[in-house]
């Protein structure tokens, strides 16, 4: 009997231990290897434009689940779902059958129409359920910002990946059961009612972008027709707001519809006028201008050295794009036409720490800011490891990569009276509980004098009055900016001679801009300049922002504009009568504040042709030329034009000749573009 | 009471198979707990089933004088050795061992359960005839064969955790047969070299089980696992446990075979520590109804059939619960009457129907 209670209190003892003494550490045990939390993920907030229409919402679709066991009949349920969901039969059966799972999938995310056919079925064991779907109303708009999310509603790119923490909302924790085989779940039903939910799910903050819906799909637009009419690989636009850096819109060609962006490769997916980097070319001169007006090596009237088309640095030297070759241009000059042997100079007056402290000021080899992942900063070599060409050359745009964006950027601090903004994409945070946080950042550093910037401004509105920008104009207001055209570096080393990117950045209206647009066309086939290509869609997409921003044109007298003048003398026609009445004024800004000049001096300026350069032009493109001029051709010797008289430029009555020399040699084949010009 | 006691003069000991019966419900209950919505969906009807046929057994058992049993218990034993020959010869191998014999029908038994009856029959009758206050040596060596010849041929099958039960009769039989102190110093040193030297019989499964009891973290999902699990499952019932079918560790079958060698751990884990004392008091009135029993029998035989049977199901049920806890290694032993299982059901059923027929048959002039 000893034996048998020695036995029974050793039992005991020990079942005291496990079950009263021990009991929290087992049941802690139980539950670790028993219980998984599940989330509930929350709502997603919406994310808007600055007007407060959709970009991205969350919508709620029904998807369909069985409970196995209590499925009465799988084959007729199987057979009588089959259609609704398009699923075979014989495959829902099964799962129907597997009386293993207490939930298994029969469709998801199905059409409303089917959720409610299934609903007013009433099949034992068929139930529906509330999921959450993104969708992206505007389709492809924008799409490249705000991103796109994973079957778990996980933001994946973009905005819905930058703001995944304030867009995702709080989830709700529920505690299921699983068993060893981690098979069937079901919710734990501790103490009735809940389950095992451990507080609420909190719908996630909603956002505001600086993004117009309109003025994106503005950009859009006329981007994309750019890119198919020059069967480019792609394009960005970039419209900026100069004052506050918010971003008007951010435009990436080719793109993709988020709702379906499983079938997009990457390289659609990518926010190029953020992410890739590209060598600049001409547009670049605005670093060089600012900084030399700003160091004051230059004045806005000097006139600069373009050393007769070439500039010899150590064994190199370095031609004018085009056969262009200029003795000397005023700066403007230097802008309007895009000389990049003045350009040279500039920076070479500069010197390479000032110069490289100008091109660091303006944001450059730093990345913006901008409040999206993936942003590229540029590319930017240390002022230490420049060769002697690098100085040179990066005046006019190479040797240097940038973003568009920081283009857009440095543009922007001009229009901004010297001012570098910040790009913003989120202006507004909207939480749950009403809270808006505001997200504006602050003013950046000044990179230029406010003096510097007017100048700058008022050079940059030639490039589009009587430089390679017309085609930027547009109507009723005054267009500031710079044409780019930079052949692309070949992988092997040097420049390619077939691959271009062709850009125009610039501001409008020039004298109070409200906006800065950057068009970046990456490889057109056909043409190539900055100025036929970019400058169209700039025009484009101004007119459209001036129209949607409510900015009212130029008062009566300024109505009419270079480009419908332009565009009717080149017709060799006199303007209509309505149109050129007493009160037409000049559409130069190359007139003194100080008033305006007579009328008819500026009719005649108008009227008046200019010679073209025909250098390296054979004889028939060459009288064709002279021809839409109104001018006449006088011909000595056969081939190309090798000289001319009068020279590029010059005024000239209509109805004037022009004496043209040929050879059959034709000049070495210079680079083509305004944005080069470097020879091996 | 009065009615009761007409029909049945204080002859059937109604404690005892009122103690029995319940043990073998809470058994019906815990087998619907632990397999009830699994895949071979529940087996508490066949639980049952087996219940029924053990009564059935026990009144048989009851029917025949224990008298008439004890005296051709050398013959009925003989008989019953045959299919322990026959199996791990020719036996099928089920599950690793030649322990079950089919008998057609879709049944089958494991005739070492069986032999269990036989066997105490036949130590009954050897104590019978020794009622020397000591036991002699010869007695001692046939107890010793009619004991070790089963456990033998059932450790051949092999069946370790069968086998063990058959010691409790040696040992019983010996105790209450009457043993000098000099012969219990022997066979302590015979069992702890026996013990030693069975290490290296043991086969690899089984070491891993005696060195996972020692250190049950060694492998976490190996041998280890059952061990843990259970200790998981008895700890985290707490006071009053889960309730009935609320038995988390078991119904999500992270509890291994627990509705037969780790039945007591389901229990644990949904009746508490309260419904598990109260099972160990249920094997505690066994034992003591069966010690009353074998005060009060007409003779030897009845006495020690009696003894013998409590206590061999009785520390079946303590070794069971103390593997259950941990505090012993992993056996194959059940928990009687309330483990799953046909053989044992039945073999239990038919000895405490034998205990009732030594008290039925207590007073020499009926």
């Amino acid at each position: 009997m000893a034996l048998v209670g020695t036995w029974i209190v050793v039992l005991l003892g020990r079942l005291v231990e496990l079950q009263l003494v021990r009991h929290d550490e087992f049941a802690r045990r139980a539950r670790r290897q028993q219980e998984r939390t599940v989330e509930l993920a929350p709502r997603r907030g919406a994310i808007t434009d600055r007007a407060g229409r959709p970009l991205a919402v969350t919508t709620t679709v029904d998807s369909v689940f069985a409970i196995p066991t209590d499925v009465r009949d799988p084959e007729a349920t199987a057979r009588e779902l089959s259609p609704l969901v398009g699923v075979p039969w014989r495959e829902l059966e099964k799962r129907l059958s597997d009386d293993e799972r207490e939930f298994v999938w029969v469709a998801r995310r199905v059409e409303e129409g089917t959720a409610q056919a299934i609903r007013t079925r009433h099949l034992p064991g068929i139930r529906l359920l509330k999921e959450s779907a993104r969708r992206y109303p505007q389709g492809s708009l924008a799409a490249s910002v705000l991103g796109y999310v994973g079957t778990d509603n996980q933001g994946l790119a973009g905005l819905e990946y930058k703001y995944e923490t304030a867009v995702r909302g709080r989830p709700a924790r529920v505690t299921v059961l699983r068993d060893a085989a981690q098979r069937s779940y079901k919710l734990v039903d501790r103490s009735g009612g809940t389950g095992g939910r451990t507080g609420d799910e909190v719908e996630g903050s909603s956002l505001v972008l600086t993004l117009d819906a309109s003025i994106q799909h503005a950009a859009e637009r006329e981007l994309d027709a750019a890119v198919a009419a020059y069967h480019a690989r792609g394009g960005s636009v970039v419209v900026l707001e100069p004052a506050t850096g918010a971003v008007l819109a951010l435009a990436s060609a080719p793109g993709f519809d988020p709702n379906r962006y499983a079938e997009a490769d990457a390289d659609r997916r990518r926010c190029r006028p953020v992410a890739d980097a590209y060598e600049p070319g001409s547009t670049f001169k605005l670093v060089t201008a600012s900084a030399a007006l700003d160091a004051g090596i230059i004045g806005p009237d000097d006139v600069i050295d373009c050393g007769g088309g070439s500039l010899t640095v150590g064994r190199t030297t370095i031609h004018e794009h085009g056969h262009n070759a200029w003795g000397s241009l005023p700066l403007s000059g230097v802008l309007a036409h895009s000389s990049n042997i003045g350009a040279a100079h500039i920076g070479l007056a500069l010197g390479k720490a000032s110069f490289f402290r100008a091109v660091r000021a303006f944001g450059f080899g730093q990345k913006t800011g901008i409040d999206l992942d993936g942003e590229s900063g540029g590319l930017l070599a240390d002022v230490s490891s420049w060769s002697a060409l690098t100085l040179p050359t990066m005046s006019f745009g190479q040797e240097i990569g940038v973003t568009v964006l920081q283009m857009a950027r440095a543009f922007a601090a001009v229009a901004n009276g010297g001012i570098l903004p910040t790009p913003y994409l989120v202006s507004e945070v909207h939480d749950p509980s009403g809270h808006v946080e505001r997200r504006a950042p602050p003013p950046g550093p000044r990179v230029t004098t406010e003096e510097t910037a007017r100048e700058m401004r008022r050079l940059l509105t030639g490039v589009v009055d009587d430089g390679t920008g017309k085609a930027a104009a547009i109507e009723g207001y005054e267009v500031a900016g710079k044409t780019g055209t930079a052949q692309k570096a070949n992988p092997g080393g040097g420049y390619s001679a077939d691959r271009f990117v062709a850009s125009f950045i610039g501001f409008v209206p020039a004298e109070r801009p409200r906006v800065v647009i950057a068009v970046v066309v990456d490889e057109p086939k056909g043409k190539i300049y900055g100025g036929d290509v970019a400058a169209p869609v700039f025009s484009a997409v101004g007119a459209e922002v001036m129209r949607i921003l409510g900015e009212a044109p130029r008062p009566e007298p300024e109505r009419i504009t270079p480009s419908i003048l332009t565009a009717d003398l080149g017709r060799g026609a006199l303007p209509a009568a309505g149109l050129i009445g007493p009160d037409l004024v000049r559409t130069s800004s190359r007139v003194s504040p100080g008033g305006e000049p007579p009328i008819e001096e500026a009719l005649r300026a108008r009227l008046e042709p200019v010679v073209p350069d025909l250098a390296g032009q054979s004889a028939r493109e060459a009288v064709r030329a002279l021809a839409r001029s109104g001018l006449t051709a006088r011909l000595s010797g056969h081939g190309f034009v090798t000289a001319q008289d009068p020279p590029a430029g010059t005024p000239v009555a209509r109805g004037a000749s022009c004496r043209l020399v040929l050879a059959l040699e034709p000049p070495a084949p210079a680079p083509a573009g305004d944005g080069e010009g470097l020879a091996p | 009471m009065s009615r009761l006691s007409e029909v049945f003069p204080r002859r059937i000991d109604l404690k005892l198979l009122a103690v029995v019966l319940l043990l073998s419900a809470i058994g019906i209950a815990m087998v619907v707990s632990t397999t009830a919505g699994t895949p071979r969906g529940s087996l508490g009807g066949r639980q049952a089933i087996f219940v029924l046929v053990g009564l059935v057994g026990c009144g048989v058992a009851l029917a025949v004088d224990y008298r008439l049993l004890l005296r051709y218990s050398p013959g009925l034993f003989a008989v019953s050795l045959l299919p322990l020959v026959y199996l791990p010869l020719f036996g099928p191998r089920i599950a690793g061992a030649r322990s079950w014999l089919r008998l057609g029908g879709g049944f089958q038994i494991q005739p070492s359960e069986l032999v269990r009856i036989t066997t105490v029959l036949l130590v009954a009758w050897i104590l019978e005839n020794d009622d020397r206050p000591f036991l002699q040596r010869k007695t001692i060596v046939q107890v010793s064969l009619a004991v070790g010849i089963p456990a033998v041929l059932i450790l051949l099958q092999p069946d370790l955790g069968v086998t063990l039960t058959y010691l409790p009769f040696l040992a019983a039989a010996l105790f209450f047969g009457g043993l000098k102190a000099r012969w219990w110093l022997v066979l302590l040193l015979a069992g702890a070299v026996a013990a030693g030297g069975s290490w290296f019989l043991l086969k690899d499964y089984q070491k891993d089980r005696i060195r996972t009891f020692l250190d049950p973290d060694l492998a976490a999902r190996g041998a280890g696992y059952q061990v843990r699990q259970a200790r998981i499952a008895i700890g985290s019932g707490g006071i009053l446990g889960k309730g009935f079918q609320k038995g988390t560790q078991s119904r999500l079958g992270f509890l291994p075979v627990r509705h037969t060698d780790f039945v007591f751990a389901a229990l644990a884990e949904e009746w508490g520590f309260v419904g598990v004392a109260a099972v160990i008091t249920l094997y505690g009135l066994v034992l003591s109804r069966g010690f009353a029993i074998a005060r009060d029998a007409r003779d030897r035989g009845g006495a020690m059939l009696a003894l013998l049977v409590v206590v061999d199901l009785v520390v079946q049920a303590a070794v069971n619960i103390a593997m259950n806890v941990g505090i012993v290694p992993t056996t194959g032993i059940t928990l009687p009457f309330v483990s799953y299982g046909g053989s044992s059901m039945i073999a239990s059923w038919t000895l405490i129907g034998l205990v009732l027929s030594v008290s039925y048959r207590r007073f020499v002039n009926v």
